[in-house]
């Protein structure tokens, strides 16, 4: 049973397509960072740095994989928040504010910084 | 005048040319002190001599700029774009309107510098140009504002612009 309360020690991880991969700069665009509602991580919840891999490939075949640490982002003044779904436990969410949902302006750009990308094909 | 005439007076013409393209090879062999490089052109039409000037601007340096393989390229992502369908990027991500497309093209069409091009997943589109963490520009395009994030020597600006002050932006950004 996982803590309601995401750890700031946590890792979280996203999965990034071809379409948002910076082949200029070898980085994700900060455009993966801009979603509808809040950005959707998985936290790692325990587990390994592979295992989290494993089931984020899954899911899809991303070109990449990138993990943040939790604190870094609370650091920003976002939120993240654990928000489970019936197909992924550890599903979690990315949001601007208590305000907004949203992150825009540099909010996305710093959490791209603040992460590393541990996957890419 | 009878034809025989005509061809004396041609024939003197072209004397004349000649006596005129030897003295100015005379005068540019002459001028050794000059550091300007020279054209030197054989036929009088086409006498005047032009500096090979060498740009010195590094503006003249980004391959991006004026770029029309890069706006073609950009078209042709954009082009793509219109193709993703719904959860193209595994967390919902929503296609694309086709005016938000054709929005960006335009947008891209009028900018002397190509950025990159990028979809989010709110169904927008994300242009962007970097030299380096301190020195950024990204644009999100969404059908009612075109969304700017911009830090330059470590100094930030938010908020949206209009397609004329993004122009100007850019250009500033690479003076």
């Amino acid at each position: 049973m996982l803590e309601d309360e995401v750890g700031d020690r946590e890792f979280l991880f996203r999965g990034i397509v071809i379409n948002s991969w910076d082949f200029e700069n070898d980085r994700p665009s900060s455009a993966t960072f801009k979603d509808s509602k809040g950005v959707s991580v998985d936290r790692d919840g325990g587990r390994t740095e592979e295992d989290c891999i494993n089931h984020l490939k899954k899911v899809k075949d991303f070109h990449a994989i990138c993990k943040v640490l939790t604190m870094d982002v609370r650091e920003l003044n976002a939120l993240v928040l654990y928000k489970p779904i019936s197909e992924n436990i550890y599903h979690s969410e990315i949001h601007d504010s208590t305000e907004r949902i949203t992150l825009r302006g540099k909010k996305p750009n710093r959490i791209r910084e603040r992460s590393l990308v541990v996957y890419k094909k | 005048m009878n034809r025989k005439t005509r061809n004396k007076i041609s024939t003197t013409r072209s004397n004349y040319g000649d006596v005129f393209v030897l003295a100015a090879l005379s005068f540019i062999a002459a001028d050794s002190t000059s550091n300007s490089p020279k054209i030197l052109n054989t036929s009088v039409e086409q006498s005047v001599n032009l500096p090979l000037a060498t740009p010195t601007s590094t503006r003249f340096n980004n391959a991006n700029r004026y770029s029309l393989d890069k706006l073609r390229s950009n078209k042709k992502i954009l082009k793509n774009l219109a193709n993703l369908k719904s959860n193209w990027n595994g967390y919902n991500g929503e296609p694309i309107d086709k005016s938000i497309i054709e929005k960006t093209e335009h947008l891209i069409s009028e900018l002397d510098f190509q950025p990159q091009v990028f979809p989010t997943g709110r169904g927008t589109i994300q242009i962007e140009y970097f030299k380096d963490d301190n020195n950024l520009i990204e644009v999100e395009i969404s059908e009612g504002e075109q969304f700017m994030y911009k830090i330059e020597d470590g100094s930030e600006f938010e908020g949206d612009v209009s397609v004329e002050e993004l122009s100007e932006i850019i250009s500033n950004f690479y003076a």
